[in-house]
């Protein structure tokens, strides 16, 4: 199925890498902190900070899982992306609770509630996410540009890792932040590129219905089940216990100028996003009524099928340099955030002697290298795409409810936070044994860490109020224009 | 001390407080922005459903 690439579309693919490159090195002028390294020092408007979410939340095999889903099911295949739909106004209330604690990470803010060993526990647990998204994300585009273009996979995936290398650690957040504008528009493009060509081709939108079976376009799965309230509700719930906890949310829900544009940005990049998944369902059902026969296990071959198939001469070039800016997107903030953990958060406290910032900044430039190269070895060597991506979905609620009732309720422990962690996963993995669905294994190990946690906290000592004190002033105290300078300064 | 409400409160964090002192004015960005995210979500199911309809 590859289609044979042009003069144009290498022009296209080459002026992508070479733009990306250098805009991102050009605005790595501004980096010359830590703080501005990992939290962009806290400047970022609303248009950035919108696509620096839709940047860093999307990658290109979601695209291509839900025109698949699409493909087989029909219009219900955008539940596949839309179950997210009703955890985004949360973020609108999440955004300001992560600005207001004025911190990196959120492994600082682990450390600040329930003491260091917790800390690092979870920083050393989030370095392999990085690394597995990263290998995630690099294998799954470069799996779907090889399929297009015909390049092999390891040219297009080094070429990937080298560019947003090299932007990313000269420029940290900055970099990865301003690259994701121009990447965000190339996520829109990639999202609807090939619907009007295949309008077209099958004869308009009533062409489209009289092709497909009415069940295609039902509002839910006709195969039942995956979509009943109870497992909508446990997916919301677990992606809510689970996003607080993902570690670049710190960066992306944090690092704008005012609390109102990390609102913004959180909020409404993700409600960009779902825009997205309709140009991916119409892909899918595009090609459902172009292409009919395709198996149904290959049926996320089918984003690559219409790609070559329906776009002209230059567009394919467009779409191979779409697919990439996905991934080089999410990976280049990954990076970053992977660093500030390690920095931060590891290698800070275990080196005992005060030295400059600057120190620090070389620290976290060659971990970011480091988390790269990590990622790209995992991506490489990864058996299967879809195992790795569902493990990391069923382990973050379990550290999610830590956080949730860190913030809520003062009286929660370190030895409360711990039970909950592993009473959790124990739960979850004991009732999957069993045979529970993962809805049900989800709800009991979300009771369950629930329960430990307020359980283990009343029967242990309570953790001391200065830190206490401290934590819940400043969330009930939002950052004005010179508390924000301070804290760059003081960062 | 207790700052006047301005509307700058946060639902999450006042959350065990809410039966006691739950008021519009306290909480009135958040609960202007998280209102306003459920219309939008609205608006998506809305137009789901309209295109189930072509």
């Amino acid at each position: 199925m590859h289609a044979k690439l042009s003069l144009l579309d290498w022009a296209v693919v080459g002026a992508y890498l070479s733009g990306t490159t250098a805009l991102g090195l050009y605005v790595s002028k501004r980096v010359r902190t830590s703080e501005g390294f990992f939290m962009g020092n806290r400047a970022f408007g609303k248009a950035i900070m919108i696509a620096q979410n839709l940047g860093t939340g999307t990658h290109s095999d979601q695209a291509v899982g839900v025109a698949g889903a699409a493909y087989t099911s029909g219009l219900s295949g955008i539940w596949y992306q839309w179950i997210w739909l009703f955890t985004t106004p949360f973020y609108w209330l999440l955004a300001p609770v992560f600005r207001r604690l004025r911190m990196v990470t959120i492994a600082d803010f682990f450390e600040a509630r329930y003491g260091r060993a917790y800390s690092i526990a979870y920083a050393i647990f989030c370095l392999y996410l990085f690394a597995l998204w990263q290998g995630i994300a690099i294998k799954g585009t470069a799996v779907t540009v090889s399929a297009i273009t015909g390049i092999p996979e390891l040219l297009i995936a080094i070429t990937i890792g080298l560019t947003f290398t090299l932007y990313g650690v000269m420029g940290g957040l900055v970099a990865a932040a301003i690259t994701d504008f121009v990447q965000g528009f190339l996520i829109v493009l990639l999202s609807f590129l090939v619907v009007p060509f295949g309008v077209i081709k099958v004869g308009g939108m009533s062409g489209l219905r009289h092709a497909l079976p009415d069940h295609f376009f039902s509002i839910f799965s006709q195969s039942g089940g995956e979509l009943s309230p109870f497992n909508v509700a446990m997916l919301v719930i677990s992606g809510l216990a689970g996003i607080v906890v993902q570690p670049h949310m710190m960066a992306v829900g944090a690092s704008g100028k005012t609390e109102m544009n990390c609102r913004i940005g959180w909020t409404y990049g993700n409600f960009i996003k779902r825009i997205c998944t309709v140009g991916w369902t119409l892909t899918g059902l595009l090609a459902a009524a172009l292409f009919p026969s395709i198996p149904f296990h290959d049926r996320e071959k089918v984003f690559g099928l219409a790609v070559t198939t329906l776009l002209p001469s230059g567009l394919i070039g467009l779409m191979a340099a779409s697919l990439m800016a996905t991934v080089m997107s999410t990976c280049s903030a990954f990076m970053v955030d992977g660093s500030a953990l390690f920095t931060e958060n590891l290698y800070r406290p275990m080196i005992k002697m005060q030295r400059d910032d600057s120190h620090f900044l070389k620290v976290a430039r060659i971990s970011s290298v480091c988390i790269a190269v990590l990622g790209f070895v995992m991506g490489l060597t990864m058996s299967s795409v879809i195992s790795a991506t569902v493990q990391f979905i069923s382990i973050l609620p379990f550290i999610g409810i830590t956080f949730w009732i860190g913030i809520i309720w003062p009286r929660a422990t370190r030895a409360g936070a711990w039970a909950s962690t592993i009473g959790s996963a124990v739960v979850f993995y004991a009732t999957k044994w069993a045979g529970f669905s993962n809805s049900w294994s989800s709800l009991c190990s979300i009771a369950a860490g629930l329960i430990l946690i307020m359980l283990v906290s009343l029967l242990t000592p309570g953790e001391p109020e200065d830190k206490l004190g401290r934590i819940y002033r400043d969330l009930r105290l939002p950052i004005d224009e010179q508390d924000r300078q301070l804290l760059v300064k003081e960062n | 001390m207790e700052r006047k409400p301005d509307g700058n409160e946060l639902l999450i964090v006042d959350f065990l407080r809410l039966p006691k002192q739950f008021s519009w004015r306290r909480y009135r960005i958040d609960l202007e922005g998280f209102l306003l995210a459920w219309i939008m979500v609205g608006v998506f199911i809305g137009f789901y459903i309209w295109m189930s309809t072509w």
